[in-house]
């Protein structure tokens, strides 16, 4: 074990192998795996061996589960990287322990919707190619393939790059098996006031270049289903707006259950306190206000004015067949809304209060992303069709259980790899 | 010459995004045949690598070393 | 210049659904994809109740949302009025479908080769039909059609893609009109040139009025419906698709 006593010499767990994470690995490879298994049936087979069945007369609906996760998926990113540039913009220094790990999430989130939209093309390999080459920008998909995966995946990577460098530098002065990772991570950063400075006028720009394209990022894949009057219930101006709120209040709701998560696994105080997780739970707090105001104004449009075939696909959502996905979502929603005020008015936070609050908004975003996916198509033709349904097959429900476990994955190795919270200019790296 | 090199990334960047969206890519509109090809074969390839190469430079700006500074 | 539309007589459809034969079988659709469909509707209270009928093949919108949403122009516009979809280059992502308003669009799920109603390799079915009728891929199908040369007459015969009804577009090649025009009984359906003022649909649009379905989303459609009524609110099919893939 000679190995490991060296190792154990890096600060945040790095390398350090506990037993807990090689379980967690296992079960993380295992799940994934699954999902491989099933993408591959439905790669020889076809899509039949999903629930997904035209509109129509074959009565289904044609995007589901897959699009349901690619548009959560791409709206967790947006937090991740609002908050680290807003931390980086504003200088906030209490929060600083969760700028990396927000990176990370966008990072991570962005490549498992890019390859959950692959899984839902019926030519994947063709499509990977035909987008680089034919790709025509008065569709909608222009943008978010060109913006969201290519656009902001790279600059988020650079991102992290640039602000991994430093600890990195660090880490690479102490012996390990990870030491030319390190090294090559940190690409012969010295930690000199030039490169200092130089680094934090770099990561500045890029920050405020970040937010408006994360705007226009996140508003494509809005317009994606907000430009289409042919579909009842989809065409809405407010339908971009209400997806980049959406995208945040996920974002950080699964941010601040990882960033519990990280807290309870580290050996020692990272500065990840109360404070932190007080400032987390009132940036959701605004967003899900936001969010609600928007929900309310979008049902009062559509039940007051609405014409017949509008008001079909309300009326489904509200009282139908999908009443108990929508109330629920809402129940996800606004109770953890009531409880943040609660929390709010009395200035105190409670941490797992906040995590419970930030699974339930991400559960409750989930259903809520459904709810604009399929009863548009369902119950929203036009002509006289009779109504659809659609129910997810195990195929569809396995691969996205497998894309979210490959996330967890990819955190979690990050977090051996380098430290998943960033090291103090004062802290020394020996005594961690 | 590392300045020069970001700002020349950036507007580089730029110019092939506004170049290839505008000349490069199948045009707007859905009234002829004309509207689904591209001009150029690959020109949304040339949009991301203008997005990748104006983000990029901030790469170039922190690690570029400077040879020719004091 | 050619510009192709249908027209649809509703006072003299009788709903026989002939038409969806007669495409079935020129294009080789499989079970449970329509590209030319009839409603059989049923409007109002009993004993007051109205049937009517309503033959839905593609549009051929002129503002065609399917061909601006289409993410890599594999569905698009030809100048004589035609909405193909070039199967060579369709990546499956479905997304024409939902931007059309009339749900025309219909997507391979699996191998075609699977759902045929009839299987044509079949000894007891090669002994009824010689081997000769009907083929089980239409030639015509696999050629490449229009000045652009893509493959869109055999609308997606391939796993994964899309496809549509193409007004025939390997019959007007020849000159032909489409199927479901050709089979038609009653000549209910009538195809021709919208610029030739001899065409019989451009004498039809000078003697008598026409409405366009769902005008109020915009998409300008290709196939004009003379007598009868657009469907309503009220309108409820009697007759509905049990087929599934």
């Amino acid at each position: 074990m000679a190995t490991a006593t060296h190792e154990a010499t890096l600060p945040r767990g790095v390398g350090r192998l506990t037993r807990g994470w090689i379980v967690f690995v296992v079960a993380m490879v295992a799940i994934s795996a699954l999902g491989w298994f099933a993408y591959v049936r439905e790669y020889t087979e076809g899509m039949t061996v999903t629930g997904m069945r035209n509109v129509g007369t074959m009565g289904g609906a044609t995007w589901g589960l897959y699009i349901t996760f690619v548009v959560y998926f791409v709206g967790v990113s947006f937090a991740g990287i609002t908050i680290a540039a807003v931390i980086r913009l504003f200088n906030l220094q209490t929060l600083r322990p969760l700028a990396r790990m927000a990176e990370v999430l966008t990072v991570v989130s962005l490549v498992l919707g890019a390859i959950a939209i692959v899984a839902d093309l019926g030519q994947p390999l063709r499509g990977i190619v035909n987008l680089f080459r034919y790709a025509r920008p008065q569709s909608p998909f222009f943008g978010t393939f060109t913006m969201v995966i290519a656009g902001y995946l790279f600059a988020s990577l650079v991102y992290l790059w640039l602000t991994s460098r430093r600890d990195a530098s660090l880490l690479a002065e102490r012996p390990s098996r990870l030491r030319w990772l390190h090294r090559f991570v940190a690409a012969g950063y010295t930690d000199t006031p030039v490169e200092r400075e130089r680094h934090s006028k770099a990561t500045f720009w890029l920050a405020v270049s970040i937010l408006p394209m994360l705007v226009v990022a996140h508003s494509t894949l809005g317009f994606v289903f907000g430009l289409q009057v042919g579909r009842p219930g989809w065409y809405s101006a407010l339908m971009a707006p209400a997806f980049v709120v959406l995208a945040g209040v996920s974002g950080t709701g699964l941010l601040i259950v990882l960033a519990a998560i990280v807290r309870k696994t580290m050996a020692k105080d990272v500065g990840l306190t109360t404070e932190v997780f007080a400032w987390l739970g009132r940036f959701m707090m605004f967003l899900l206000m936001i969010y609600v105001y928007f929900m309310v104004t979008e049902l009062l449009t559509a039940t007051y004015a609405g014409s017949a075939r509008e008001l079909q696909v309300t009326r489904e959502m509200l009282w139908g067949e999908y009443s108990w996905i929508f109330w629920t979502s809402v129940a996800l929603l606004v109770v953890p809304l009531i409880g943040l005020g609660f929390q709010a008015i009395a200035r105190t936070w409670n941490i797992p209060w906040l995590v419970v609050a930030g699974i339930a908004v991400n559960l409750g975003a989930i259903g809520k992303r459904y709810l604009i996916a399929v009863p548009s198509q369902t119950h929203g033709q036009l002509l006289p069709y009779v109504d659809g349904s659609y129910a997810p097959s195990w195929i569809e429900y396995a691969v996205v259980a497998s894309l979210t476990a490959f996330g967890a994955l990819v955190i979690g190795v990050f977090m051996k790899v380098l430290p998943i919270v960033e090291i103090d200019g004062e802290e020394e790296v020996a005594n961690a | 010459m590392r300045k020069g090199l970001t700002i020349g990334m950036i507007v580089g960047g730029i110019a092939l995004m506004v170049i290839s969206y505008f000349g490069l890519t199948a045009p707007w509109g859905a009234e002829s045949v004309a509207n689904s090809e591209p001009r150029l074969q690959f020109a949304p390839l040339v949009f991301v690598l203008g997005v990748m190469m104006a983000f990029g430079s901030a790469l170039v700006y922190e690690m570029l070393p400077d040879r020719d500074e004091d | 210049m050619v510009k192709y539309a249908m027209a649809v007589d509703l006072d003299r459809c009788q709903g026989c659904r002939a038409c969806m034969e007669a495409c079935k079988i020129e294009n080789n659709t499989v079970e449970s994809v329509f590209w030319m469909y009839v409603f059989r509707l049923e409007s109002g209270e009993f004993p007051d109740t109205k049937m009517s009928f309503l033959p839905r093949p593609c549009q051929h919108c002129d503002n065609a949302p399917c061909v601006k949403v289409c993410p890599v122009g594999a569905r698009f516009k030809r100048e004589d009025g035609l909405v193909l979809t070039d199967a060579d280059r369709c990546i499956g992502c479905r997304y024409c479908e939902l931007a059309c308003p009339y749900g025309v669009n219909y997507f391979n799920w699996t191998k075609p080769e699977k759902r045929q109603y009839l299987d044509y390799d079949h000894p007891d079915v090669e002994r009824v039909t010689g081997g000769v009728m009907p083929p089980y891929k239409n030639p015509d199908l696999d050629q490449l059609y229009g000045e652009e040369q893509r493959l869109t007459a055999g609308g997606g015969h391939f796993k994964g893609v899309m496809e549509k009804c193409t007004f025939c577009v390997h019959r007007l090649d020849k000159g032909l009109d489409p199927a479901c025009v050709h089979t038609c009984p009653v000549q209910a359906l009538i195809f021709g040139d919208l610029e030739d003022p001899s065409s019989g649909i451009a004498e039809m649009i000078n003697d008598r009025t026409h409405f366009r379905l769902l005008e109020e989303v915009g998409t300008e459609p290709s196939v004009l419906y003379f007598g009868g009524a657009a469907p309503t609110e009220d309108s409820r099919e009697i007759e509905t698709v049990k087929a599934r893939v």
